[in-house]
């Protein structure tokens, strides 16, 4: 069997791996920064719903003028 | 002078086997693929004009690095140690902050100032910082901390706050080698410089894509900024080590936050405005790089779409040269070489695939591939050398351009799509493994 075939066939498949790896790793890659984005978001939004610096104030019942 | 002769004669060795295997390549398809359809004649004469064109960036590359190389050593000035601010931004960086502050403390150099910019970490960043607080003899270290803002604005605050004419802007994650500021202060001797590059080296060499990556900073970037460094037009003054003239900064507006690059961007700036930009090899910066392919996707699409925000920002200077028609042409090359240049090696790679399963001339990938390895070979080689690294390195060239280079490329080509339709980035903040 002649050497330069067999090689040439190595590095043909090692080229068409790579190509299908960096494809398929930088789809992993971008869907895992988008996740995280918007579990990031969504956690921000939940913050926003309650006050972040004051507490309602809740008079009690028996406070005000006509007590 | 023993040194020189020894690099000018690797060097000519260099140029002579670069030669040969260019020659070789051509000759050599004779022998293996019957050239008599259209297809074939294409792709070989593809093939060539890629190699030659890859010949001719990496002769530039090569020569004129040795020429800066030479010059070296006349770069010195003993007499002039003005004062330096270091600045050194850090968010979340409580794993590598400690050892960062320790190393910059013994830097061998009489009057400079570590002045710590915390943004706003949710760890204990600003706590341990504040531990080193104090006067040191030759060294004062001061910690301010602020609302997280990200690093543009981290810097610009250091700028205004620092009391010396020179600022050396790092990473909080990097370390400075002893002499960093000795070497690199020389260049600000000439009043026109307003920049001086350092040296980035990888520190955790301890897996493949830590050492592929090493010898990526010490082949590709390190050598063409060098190369750049000739003509003092550096084109990117890495975050990781790079000092500046003051008054250039405040000239330029200082660092902005409306792209991803904010080394790359206010290189740029300097450049555009006048200002001379200069590489010192002998400052170097040791850094952690990514240990796994994911995060050095990270860090690479950061890379790729703030420069391309930096190119789209100066963009109107790309026909119209200000002050010097070589500005210009920088910014023609960071096109050519981080933009075009991977789509050629990627299209070429497919084209290959294709070419060589329909015409059943698998031996021509062989043939361009080997040429193409031996070539980064030598090259790598050449770059270590002239670098003082470790030779160790030098056969991960072996994988360099079959495996590295095609992954960097393709993210590269898929981050600027992403540029271009305009989606949406987050800064994308490595994780720290905390080997400083």
């Amino acid at each position: 069997m002649e050497l330069i075939p067999v090689l040439s066939t190595v590095v043909l498949v090692a080229i068409l791996i790579t190509l299908v790896l960096a494809v398929a790793s930088y789809t992993v890659f971008r869907l895992r920064d988008i996740r995280k984005r918007r579990k990031d978001s969504s956690a921000k939004d939940g913050q926003k719903t309650g006050p972040k610096y004051f507490k309602r104030h809740s008079p009690p019942e028996s406070s005000g003028p006509g007590a | 002078m023993a040194e020189r002769t020894y690099t000018l004669m690797l060097f000519i060795i260099v140029v002579a086997l670069l030669s040969a295997s260019l020659v070789l390549y051509y000759c050599n398809l004779g022998l293996y693929v019957d050239s008599s359809d259209n297809l074939t004649k294409f792709t070989l004469v593809g093939g060539l004009v890629l190699l030659a064109g890859w010949l001719a960036r990496h002769l530039f590359m090569l020569w004129f690095s040795y020429l800066a190389h030479l010059e070296e050593e006349s770069v010195d000035a003993p007499d002039f140690r003005p004062g330096v601010t270091i600045l050194v931004p850090a968010y979340n960086e409580g794993l590598v902050i400690r050892e960062s502050i320790a190393s910059l403390l013994s830097l061998d150099y009489p009057d400079y100032e570590i002045l710590v910019i915390d943004d706003g970490s949710t760890d204990n960043t600003y706590a341990i910082a504040s531990q080193f607080e104090g006067d040191y003899g030759n060294a004062r270290v001061r910690v301010v901390t602020k609302g997280n803002s990200g690093k543009a604005n981290s810097l610009n605050v250091g700028i205004e706050l620092a009391s010396n004419d020179f600022v050396l802007c790092m990473d909080g994650d990097s370390k400075l080698s002893r002499d960093t500021l000795r070497q690199g202060i020389a260049h600000f001797v000439d009043e026109g410089v307003g920049a001086v590059a350092g040296n980035v080296k990888v520190l955790n060499r301890d897996g493949l894509w830590t050492r592929l990556q090493a010898l990526e900073y010490i082949e590709g970037l390190n050598v063409m900024k060098k190369a750049q460094g000739y003509f003092n037009i550096v084109n990117i003054v890495p975050g990781a080590i790079g000092i500046f003239r003051k008054e250039a900064l405040l000239d330029v507006g200082g660092y902005d936050d409306d792209t991803f690059a904010e080394d790359c961007d206010v290189t740029l700036k300097l450049i555009f405005e006048g200002w001379r930009v200069k590489y010192e090899p002998r400052s170097k910066s040791f850094t952690e790089a990514p240990e796994r392919l994911l995060d050095l996707l990270k860090q690479r699409y950061r890379w790729t779409r703030g420069i391309c925000q930096a190119i789209k920002k100066h963009g109107r200077l790309l026909f119209r040269p200000r002050k010097g028609i070589l500005n210009s042409l920088i910014l023609w090359y960071l096109i050519i070489a981080g933009l075009g240049w991977p789509f050629v090696i990627v299209s070429a790679s497919v084209f290959l695939i294709v070419s060589a399963v329909l015409l059943r001339h698998a031996s021509l990938i062989f043939i361009w591939w080997s040429q193409l390895t031996v070539l980064e070979m030598v090259v790598a080689l050449h770059a270590v050398v002239m670098d003082k690294e470790d030779l160790g390195l030098v056969p991960y060239a072996l994988f360099h351009t079959i495996l590295f280079v095609l992954i960097i490329n393709v993210s590269k080509i898929l981050s600027t799509i992403e540029e271009l339709m305009g989606f949406k980035m987050t800064w994308g903040k490595l994780d720290r493994v905390g080997k400083l």
